[in-house]
């Protein structure tokens, strides 16, 4: 095995001469994450709008369980992910498991409560303050919709990138319904567990450090968002 | 497009915890009026804004009638309304008149009324800021020409001169002269006397929760209706 420091050494080198597999395998968690939060977020966005706004039966008990799902296990996602695409699944026919789609379904699944109850969160205090002056406009509740969207998008760009950080760094969703297949489904989190199991430190490392990289990223991304918000008084 | 006016409210009672706190039997608000109404703290004037405005729950607005419609988005989109504390959206000065305006308007035209408006409420100079960070003057003026801002065919006003300095208090009182000289009527609530004579030319005096004096403005003050009306016109405190 090497030593920690050949490993972190090798593992640059890596980084820095872009190698082509580790830009293949970046690029796929990349695209798979994007595409799982753009398609949590056009269902978690107007499913939060709905339960902070919206008055029907079960809403507090869907208000418990999309907040309980927010904090989903991986895992539990990927078996029942697996279980609904497997050949005797209710899916099975679509044929998709261990595909990059079947990533990008067990990925949304775990996103969009996240979307959703964070959004709920901020649809609610806004719509708390602005409740009887939008009333007083005269607006419509389609109307008031899209002021609340608007005026919420600081927070709602925020509950977006929470997201995005929760699908690049799960591991057990996109191993068990991908496969970590080679050129095919094969993503950061799950090379870095396979080759840290079969001691090849370095291109886990490397992995580790995009990882980190992109999760700093984000919170960067996030807290400029919020600074931006503050600045402009708009919180 | 429909009337809103006349405003008739018919057995409008409202109670908390088996309290009574407003009970109108019968009151008018005729088109084209300017009316002022005043009364000590807690008489109720807000909560009857409030009831006329739709902004009660349990069947309140029911006893209010806009020419017939019960206060909803159809009554309120003609209607500008400012409360005490009025909200401003987190958007820019001139974004929160734009808002106002984009239900009519749109393009140039949108622009050319929002920078007149701004004007109107000297805030010109403030039209990129935030309105969160306007001070309480100019965030009134603003509320004020928002609620202008589409020539309303009534004005509600909570107390919009409360707490202004002189400079603002006059900018918002030129505001509201000039859309009644348009034609707009005016409920204006106001601990300020010499406002409500200078506005209005009818005077409504309210406490625990019901209408006790209704008269003339020059009526009111000068040969008050009833030894109440008397009482708070000197000042004193009402029995």
């Amino acid at each position: 095995m090497h030593s920690f420091s050949e490993a972190f050494a090798e593992a640059a080198s890596l980084l820095l001469s872009f190698d082509p597999a580790l830009l293949e395998i970046v690029s796929l968690s990349l695209r798979v994450s994007l595409l799982a939060v753009l398609i949590a977020a056009l269902i978690g966005l107007p499913l939060g709008a709905l339960l902070a706004i919206g008055r029907f039966p079960g809403r507090n008990l869907l208000t418990i369980v999309v907040n309980t799902a927010m904090g989903l296990p991986p895992v539990v996602v990927g078996l029942v992910a697996y279980l609904l695409l497997s050949r005797a699944g209710a899916l099975g026919p679509l044929e998709l498991l261990y595909t990059p789609t079947a990533m990008v379904i067990a990925q949304t699944v775990l996103v969009m409560p996240i979307i959703a109850g964070l959004s709920r969160q901020s649809f609610v205090e806004l719509h708390s303050e602005y409740r009887e002056q939008l009333q007083l406009f005269g607006l419509s509740t389609r109307a008031q919709l899209k002021v609340l969207i608007w005026d919420a998008r600081y927070a709602l760009v925020t509950a977006l990138l929470a997201g995005f950080g929760r699908a690049t760094a799960e591991v057990g969703a996109v191993l068990m319904v991908g496969g970590n297949i080679n050129h095919y489904t094969r993503v950061m989190t799950t090379t870095i567990a396979m080759e840290t199991s079969k001691g090849n430190l370095a291109v886990a490392l490397g992995l580790g450090m995009v990882l980190l990289l992109i999760a700093f990223a984000v919170n960067a991304l996030v807290h400029s968002v919020r600074v931006r918000a503050e600045r402009a008084a708009y919180v | 497009m429909s009337e809103v006016l006349p405003l008739s409210v018919r057995s409008l009672t409202v109670q908390r915890g088996g309290k009574p706190l407003l009970n109108v039997p019968d009151w008018q608000l005729q088109r084209g009026e300017s009316v002022a109404l005043i009364g000590p703290n807690g008489a109720g004037k807000s909560l009857l804004l409030r009831a006329l405005t739709g902004l009660l729950d349990n069947g309140v607005e029911q006893a209010v009638s806009w020419a017939g419609q019960t206060p909803g988005p159809a009554v309120m989109s003609r209607c500008g309304v400012v409360m005490q504390q009025p909200l401003m959206l987190r958007r820019s000065v001139e974004a929160n008149l734009y808002f106002a305006l984009e239900r009519a308007l749109a393009g140039d035209a949108l622009k050319a009324q929002a920078a007149q408006a701004l004007h109107a409420a000297e805030l010109a100079d403030k039209a990129a800021q935030s309105a969160r960070v306007l001070s309480g003057g100019e965030r009134m003026r603003l509320a004020v020409a928002r609620a202008l801002a589409l020539s309303p065919d009534c004005l509600l006003l909570d107390e919009p001169t409360a707490s202004l300095d002189h400079s603002s208090a006059r900018n918002v009182e030129a505001l509201v002269s000039g859309a009644c000289a348009s034609g707009a009527t005016l409920l204006l609530i106001t601990h300020d006397l010499a406002l409500a004579r200078r506005l209005c030319s009818r005077t409504v005096l309210m406490h625990r929760g019901e209408i006790i004096a209704d008269a003339a403005t020059d009526t009111f003050f000068d040969s008050p209706p009833n030894s109440q009306a008397e009482a708070f016109v000197r000042g004193e405190y009402l029995e």
